[in-house]
């Protein structure tokens, strides 16, 4: 045993070394490769997060302020616009402001994806 | 016993090759890594400069006042000149950049340091100038960049129902909403959505 130990490594060791060292090259390269798609994801976030506020924005404008739920694609963007009256609207505050409470609840996902950004605000309309 | 003497010449030549291969196979891998390592971090600063620069926009757009002119009595006009490819409009400039007041503002796509940039140019209307320093500042907001498109929203001209238009020179109202979309050069890889920006003194002047 201790002479073949003198003669060095058998071709048997040396291949599990590699074995060994390609695994754990290829796990370093999938981190990598991880690391790359949530880097594209976050540019998607990014993305969505914006179309959310622009959409936000234009509510009262360019999109209707009509409680109820609408679904807008726009530019490969899917924009689900949900509007609720806001609750607390019984609030004597508001009925001498003479205006309508309303919670405006924009979901924005890649057509059929899940949502990637959901943002919610308080829009006013005047009480009719 | 002939191997205790040492390697043969070949035994030496196949070890080498192969070390030399696997150098190479390990020198690739490493620049790829590096590369996509840079890339990714070239790619998270774009996103914070993404934010960054839309948060700006839509605070400094958004802001934009009618401006009160001493030619009559309480004289209130809006400049607000808004073209397809470049908006002026009055607001006040951020308090860490500028002396407080009214600030006539101009953006647009610009040559910067050569290239195109969008570049933010502004001076300062009323308030108390300092005595020495620049009356106006430009600003780069964003390089590498082609074109910017702006479209107004509000309502038409003679009691036209309300549409986006693709200029705004009213100088009694200020538009709604201010869509701005920019255009990125050949082989970029941003794309950022169109951006829109509710004008919140849209109901004055």
């Amino acid at each position: 045993m201790s002479e073949r130990r003198d003669r060095g490594f058998t071709l048997l060791e040396t291949m599990v070394a590699f074995a060994i060292l390609v695994l754990v090259l290829g796990a370093a390269y999938r981190s990598l490769g991880a690391g790359s798609r949530s880097a594209a994801s976050a540019e998607t976030l990014v993305a969505a997060l914006s179309v959310a506020e622009s959409a936000l924005a234009r509510i009262g404008t360019d999109l209707s302020d009509d409680p109820g739920r609408r679904v807008v694609v726009e530019g490969g963007w899917q924009i689900d616009l949900t509007i609720q009256p806001y609750r607390p609207a019984e609030d004597p505050l508001w009925r001498q402001t003479g205006l309508l409470p309303l919670t405006a609840r924009v979901a924005v996902s890649a057509e059929g994806g899940p949502a990637l950004a959901t943002l919610q605000t308080l829009v006013l309309r005047p009480a009719r | 016993m002939t191997r205790q003497a040492g390697f043969t010449l070949l035994e030496l030549l196949v070890a080498i090759s192969l070390l030399g291969l696997l150098a190479a196979a390990a020198a690739g891998g490493l620049s790829f890594g590096l590369a996509v390592w840079q890339r990714d971090s070239a790619l998270a600063s774009d996103r914070v400069e993404t934010r960054l620069v839309q948060k700006f926009l839509t605070r400094q757009i958004g802001a934009a006042r009618p401006l009160r002119v001493s030619r009559g009595p309480r004289q209130v006009e809006t400049l607000f000149d808004g073209r397809a490819e470049s908006l002026a409009l009055v607001a006040p400039f951020p308090a860490h950049l500028a002396p407080p007041g009214d600030h006539l503002i101009r953006i647009a796509v610009e040559p910067g340091q050569g290239a195109p940039a969008l570049i933010v140019s502004s001076t300062l209307l009323g308030g108390t100038r300092p005595l020495i320093g620049p009356e106006a500042r430009r600003d780069l907001l964003l390089d590498g960049v082609a074109g910017l498109r702006l479209r107004y929203f509000g309502p038409g001209p003679e009691g036209a129902p309300p549409g986006w238009q693709s200029s705004w020179t009213r100088r009694d109202r200020l538009p709604d909403l201010v869509e701005l979309t920019l255009t990125w050069p050949e082989g970029s890889t941003r794309d950022w959505p169109p951006l829109v920006i509710r004008l919140a003194g849209e109901g004055l002047g």
